[in-house]
């Protein structure tokens, strides 16, 4: 009996070593829990799909590679991806979730301002590392006055974006005469406001500031204001289907301006395709594009432009995700595991080159991505008209050639 | 010219308007049903046009529509006869209870099935043209839509006046239980109605994908704007629900033109609450009951 005991008590010993080998943080074979409240359907779905497959992209590369290294071993990382429907409660919910309940270390965010600042402000309550992208970076630090602990973004200056325009206007003949399509939505309040700060400092004259409820759909009165001004130019911050009914109503009244941007509804993978081809010609911001000079450009356009349909933004949302999955793992690895104060900080010390350009953190918890400008053409593609450096690229087509 | 031109913008639209809110006002008006499905009926009109359309190859949207709509009749009549009507005897708020569960399921199949974006746009000429006449613009899409609003609420009045089966339908809305007492089969009679009420939301759906776009989301939009409309007109009335729309594009145009497009909502929704004031029952009620 007594022997019986001590062999009881020695397999509970050597089990209970084992075990608390297996259960602490950095040890050699942990799996890192990474989780994403992405929105996989609902109105922001097209968005939300690519960059989670950036993620997957990212971290079945880093696996097959035998995972992120550190404390002398390899780890390989769990991506746990929860599809939030476009909702932001839900995306707050799922974020607590995925911390609370499948242990994720760190949160990979979902895209726009909607929803990623809700998952910040859970990351930020729960002290858990978080990493955004596709969420312009004003309005990112614009939720959190006192500033981010442990949120960050990765993503464009609506200063730089908003100035674009501008640029790419000036490479063709126009009269300089602006009419800006904005919602009610928040992006479309800031973007309007800096379009009208811009437009005098680069000689451009806005003639009227069309503005309208989110998801309206008659834009007749607003089209024949924009036809009755003159303007050369159409500046949008819309989504898709305003986008559409924009571009039915200027086909329906013969207004077809010199140059249309649609930023963020222009921006959607199937634009030509979900216009019925109104949208050949339109222009938007893109922070992705053949041309641009990114390292792995030619690596991302051979694996994805076919499945995805186009080199556009689509390609350009996804390479964005998974940047910055890079960018989490780099900073595990610089932090020496998943302690998330020191996984925080190793993330705002990020300065490197990475997928979809350079990314360093500024005071803010945001590493601004330039922009360039792009125009659909027949092929499903968005052409870089506009390089990096604010000088021409292909030349632009105008006027826009889907309502000729 | 201008103010003309807003006039018969604005009255055209409505017609689009009418279309769209026919279906809710005829089930309101026979089974005093609240129809929360309806706004997703419209859209799955469209979306079944497009796949018909993909399935044979090309057409014209609305002749394609023709035949989705049929389809869509069909397959919504076991839904009413054997999901929705079986609740109606527990009160007003189950059978409401279920048409929103099922727009939220058909919502849900679209995402699933579409993905989130708006439905590809069809190119047919009459869906951007503009005719000028006498210096007045006029949108081809809103004439077509007019059309059908009045050939539509004309032939739903004929059916329910001069047709044996608009007699079940009007004695089933007056009083169901002795309309059953007579032979009449009132469960029969409820499917038919919700069916003849798809038909037309499908085509109204259509005009809506040709003048607009829809996405498997806009549904919703378009249930409030319906409801407006059936609401200014007076619930359950023909020819009001026609008024109702012409009122609704009037307004919305107007209030665009002359207050601003961001308020849009506000001066439509203000109208609707100031009618309800004077006329609870909305305008035609009484009037004109189909």
């Amino acid at each position: 009996m007594k022997k019986q005991m001590l062999a009881v008590a020695a397999v509970v010993a050597v089990s209970g070593l084992a075990l608390s080998g297996c259960s602490g943080s950095g040890a050699a074979g942990d799996e890192i829990v990474i989780g994403t409240s992405v929105p996989l359907t609902g109105p922001l779905g097209t968005m939300g799909t690519p960059v989670s497959q950036g993620y997957q992209a990212a971290v079945d590369e880093i696996n097959a590679a035998g995972g992120v290294e550190f404390g002398g071993a390899k780890h390989k990382i769990k991506l746990v991806i929860q599809d939030n429907a476009s909702d932001p409660a839900k995306a707050a919910a799922q974020a607590k979730d995925l911390v609370l309940t499948s242990k994720a270390v760190a949160l990979l965010g979902p895209v726009t301002p909607p929803l990623s600042i809700p998952e910040a402000v859970v990351a930020d309550q729960l002290k858990v590392p978080f990493l955004t992208s596709i969420t312009p970076i004003r309005a990112f630090g614009g939720a959190a006055p006192e500033g981010w602990n442990y949120a960050w973004d990765v993503f464009f200056d609506e200063l730089q974006m908003t100035q674009t325009q501008f640029q790419a206007s000036d490479l063709i003949e126009t009269n300089k005469k602006v009419v800006l399509f904005t919602d009610t939505e928040e992006d479309g309040v800031v973007m309007g406001k800096l379009w009208e700060e811009n437009a005098p400092k680069f000689g451009y004259e806005i003639v009227a500031r069309e503005t309208f409820a989110v998801d309206n759909a008659n834009f007749s009165s607003q089209v024949a204001d924009a036809k009755a001004k003159g303007a050369d130019i159409v500046i949008a911050q819309v989504i898709p289907p305003e986008a559409i009914g924009i571009l039915k109503e200027m086909k329906a009244q013969g207004y077809d301006p010199k140059a249309i941007f649609m930023e963020k509804g222009g921006n959607t993978g199937n634009f030509v395709n979900i216009t019925g081809g109104l949208g050949l010609g339109v222009m938007a911001a893109n922070w992705f594009a053949e041309g641009m000079g990114l390292a792995d450009e030619k690596k991302f356009i051979d694996a994805y432009a076919k499945t995805i349909g186009g080199i556009n933004s689509d390609l350009g949302i996804l390479v964005c995700g998974y940047s910055i999955t890079y960018v989490l793992a780099d900073a595990i690895k610089a932090a020496g595991g998943t302690d998330a104060a020191k996984l925080s900080e190793a993330i705002g010390k990020t300065n490197g080159d990475y997928a979809i350009g350079h990314i360093q953190f500024t005071e803010g918890h945001s590493a601004p991505l330039k922009v360039i400008q792009t125009q659909w053409d027949s092929n499903n593609n968005q052409v870089m008209v506009l390089d990096l450096q604010g000088k021409a690229a292909t030349p632009i087509v105008t006027p826009e050639a889907g309502l000729k | 010219m201008d103010f003309v031109n807003n006039l018969v913008s604005g009255l055209l639209l409505g017609g689009l308007y009418a279309v769209a809110a026919l279906g809710l006002s005829i089930v309101f008006g026979t089974m005093k049903l609240v129809n929360l499905m309806h706004g997703q009926l419209l859209i799955l009109g469209a979306y079944l046009t497009s796949m018909l359309i993909a399935v044979i190859g090309g057409g014209d949207p609305l002749l394609v529509g023709i035949a989705a709509a049929a389809i869509l009749a069909v397959l919504i009549y076991p839904v009413q006869r054997y999901i929705i009507t079986p609740v109606m005897a527990q009160g007003e708020e189950p059978p409401m209870t279920v048409t929103f569960g099922i727009s939220v399921v058909i919502t849900t199949l679209l995402i699933i099935i579409f993905k989130s974006s708006p439905l590809p746009t069809w190119t047919v000429d009459y869906a951007t043209t503009q005719w000028e006449i006498f210096g007045v613009r006029i949108r081809e899409i809103y004439v077509i839509a007019t059309g059908i609003a009045l050939l539509f609420v004309l032939a739903l009045m004929w059916i329910l006046k001069r047709t044996a089966f608009g007699r079940q339908v009007r004695a089933a809305s007056i009083d169901a239980e002795a309309a059953g007492l007579v032979g009449i089969d009132v469960k029969k009679t409820y499917a038919r109605v919700m069916s003849l009420s798809s038909f037309v939301a499908a085509i109204a759906g259509v005009l809506i994908a040709l003048s607009f776009s829809v996405a498997p989301t806009t549904g919703t939009g378009w249930l409030l704007r319906a409801f407006t409309v059936v609401v200014i007109g007076g619930l359950g009335s023909l020819p009001g629900t026609l008024i109702g729309g012409f009122i609704v594009g009037l307004v919305e145009t107007a209030g665009a033109v002359w207050i601003g497009p961001q308020y849009r909502d506000v001066i439509v929704f203000g109208v609707l609450v100031v009618i309800l004031l004077v006329r609870p029952n909305g305008l035609f009620a009484k009037v004109a009951k189909a």
